[in-house]
């Protein structure tokens, strides 16, 4: 409302007081009242604590529940052992792996895979997200190309990786690389453009000159990100290779459960998949101890 | 005495959506070695910017900022700056974080903990110095941004509402702390705050700015002793000086809001 606009009746109004005001609120219907909310199971009060025995009455049986729907349903004969091995045929089978060696050697092979595709991501990848997240020119030119190629699938590089690479490891390297790099860049990116604006302008009027305030402040205050966006595609980087190892290789625990597929040895393809369940936990437990340890400060 | 901080015709433009906006005009200022200096507003005055444009974050869009006679063209440590909150390192102990500035110095071991012992000693906080920032209130973090920025020996001190998210308790033992700390190191101190009473209190002077864009309204010496403690805000003196500053601020901060009445 413009002041010089007041008319005569708001002068009236304003002269009169609260009473005026009043008087105009005179007409409204009463708003509409809502009944109480009746109570909440408690374990399902948002974001409410919940006692430990329920805590882990729920856990416990979110793993006996499957399991034991899985030893049922072999049991009661509805499905075939063929297609559904039983639990038990499945630890034999895993324990049978075991003995021969062959599943250390397929466990070993997968993860040196691992280790180099998805090591020489990381070794691109953060450099490459500092520089994004740190210079706007950096930006400019890497997020357009990088934004586009993330969303090309890394398992369609597959044939065009084996003509230029051919079939031995260097392709297979490259899938776990081309799969894991550009996520892995980006998500480094966003991590660093998070650092707070004023801790940087401080850290000039400090002394710092850039290169300090790069090495001393914008990534010590990144590293717990960048270590979360590894472990995020760590995980991905477990998926591609067993992807990987589908097309033609000879050890690793994708090859194995083809092989265990060319002769319908499926408590082999199940022992497998458990392995490879495992494994990725263990990498994902160690990622994240890590994190605590380095971000200490955040917690 | 000599000017160390002059700012002479100091204006500040900014861009917002394409247009012009003057943050900051024709302002003139002569901070003099030991000098604590309160500069109050409304807020729209254009106040953080000054200190910006002293601590040489940001660049003039006309005049001059000298400092010792030399112009400001970019931040050093010679202008150490404490913001509102939230600026400490949070990965580093308190002693680390007071011994940042020092660290890039390369100074050596033995005399770094000296001094940070000094300072820790002087805010009062030598009991937490393994702690880390997350584990302080905010009256304990703006201390140690303050011992902080206080380590590199500033030629002024820039202080940007440094208390004004602090409850009110806190905020008047942080206002007898910074006292202390000034007289103690005899830094020159340049404080923007829109609380009146916290200028009346710290300041040798008070620059009262306008609104929109922000112009030197009064530039008003404080009469009071320099040695002063809390019962001072009582006093008949302090009450009347209080009371004139915030008229001045409300009548800029009234005629800032009845302009945009008009044009709107």
């Amino acid at each position: 409302m413009s002041q010089l606009a007041v008319g005569s009746d708001d002068i009236m109004a304003m002269a009169q007081g609260g009473a005026g005001a009043a008087s105009r609120r005179e007409g409204w219907p009463p708003l509409p009242r809502r009944p109480r909310p009746g109570r909440t199971w408690p374990l399902f009060t948002i974001r409410a604590p919940i006692p430990r025995t329920a805590r882990w009455t729920v856990t416990v049986l979110s793993i006996a529940i499957p399991l034991v729907a899985w030893v049922a349903l072999g049991a009661s004969g509805v499905v075939s052992t063929t297609f559904l091995p039983s639990p038990r045929a499945v630890v034999s089978a895993g324990v049978e792996m075991a003995r021969s060696g062959v599943l250390l050697a397929d466990l070993w092979a997968t993860f040196q895979r691992v280790l180099y595709g998805f090591g020489l991501a990381v070794l691109v990848s953060v450099p490459l997200g500092i520089l994004m997240g740190t210079f706007q020119v950096g930006q400019a030119a890497f997020e357009p190309v990088i934004g586009l190629l993330r969303y090309l699938p890394a398992s369609a590089f597959i044939p065009l990786l084996i003509i230029w690479l051919g079939l031995g490891e260097p392709s297979k390297i490259a899938i776990l690389f081309i799969g894991t790099v550009f996520f892995n860049t980006l998500m480094t990116a966003d991590v660093v453009r998070n650092v707070p604006r004023p801790l940087i302008d401080v850290s000039y009027t400090l002394g710092a000159r850039r290169g300090e305030v790069l090495g001393k402040v914008i990534v010590p205050h990144s590293l717990p990100g960048i270590i979360d966006a590894i472990r995020v595609n760590a995980a991905a980087a477990w998926n591609f290779v067993v992807v990987a190892e589908l097309v033609n290789s000879t050890a690793g625990l994708g090859y194995r459960i083809v092989r265990a597929q060319r002769f319908l040895q499926t408590d082999r393809i199940f022992a497998v998949l458990v392995v490879i369940g495992v494994a990725g936990l263990l990498i994902d437990v160690g990622l994240r101890l890590l994190r605590s340890s380095v971000g200490r400060w955040a917690a | 005495m000599s000017g160390v901080l002059e700012l002479r015709g100091v204006a500040k433009d900014y861009q917002v959506r394409g247009r012009t906006v003057r943050a900051i005009d024709a302002l003139n200022l002569r901070l003099s070695r030991g000098d604590f200096v309160c500069v109050v507003g409304a807020s729209g005055s254009g106040k953080s910017t000054l200190l910006w444009l002293v601590a040489g974050l940001t660049g003039a869009t006309e005049g001059r900022i000298t400092l010792d006679g030399v112009p400001v063209t970019g931040p050093g440590p010679d202008r150490g700056l404490v913001p509102q909150t939230g600026t400490l390192y949070p990965w580093r102990t308190v002693e680390r974080n007071v011994a940042f500035g020092l660290e890039l110095l390369r100074v050596d071991k033995t005399e770094r903990a000296r001094r940070v012992d000094w300072y820790l000693d002087e805010i009062g906080l030598a009991g937490l110095r393994r702690s880390l920032p997350r584990q302080l209130s905010g009256g304990q973090q703006q201390r140690v941004a303050i011992a902080r920025a206080l380590a590199c020996e500033p030629e002024v001190l820039l202080l940007d509402e440094p208390f004004g998210a602090l409850d009110v308790q806190t905020k008047e033992d942080m206002q007898v702390l910074i006292r202390q700390v000034w007289r103690d190191t005899g830094a020159t101190v340049l404080m923007v705050t829109h609380d009146v009473e916290e200028a009346v209190f710290l300041g040798q002077r008070v620059v009262v700015l306008a609104c929109d864009p922000g112009r030197m309204v009064a530039e008003i010496p404080v009469p009071l002793p320099d040695d002063r403690d809390l019962a001072i805000k009582r006093a008949p003196t302090f009450l009347s000086l209080r009371a004139s500053i915030e008229d001045l601020v409300r009548a800029q901060h009234r005629g800032h809001a009845a302009r945009d009445h008009n044009s709107g």
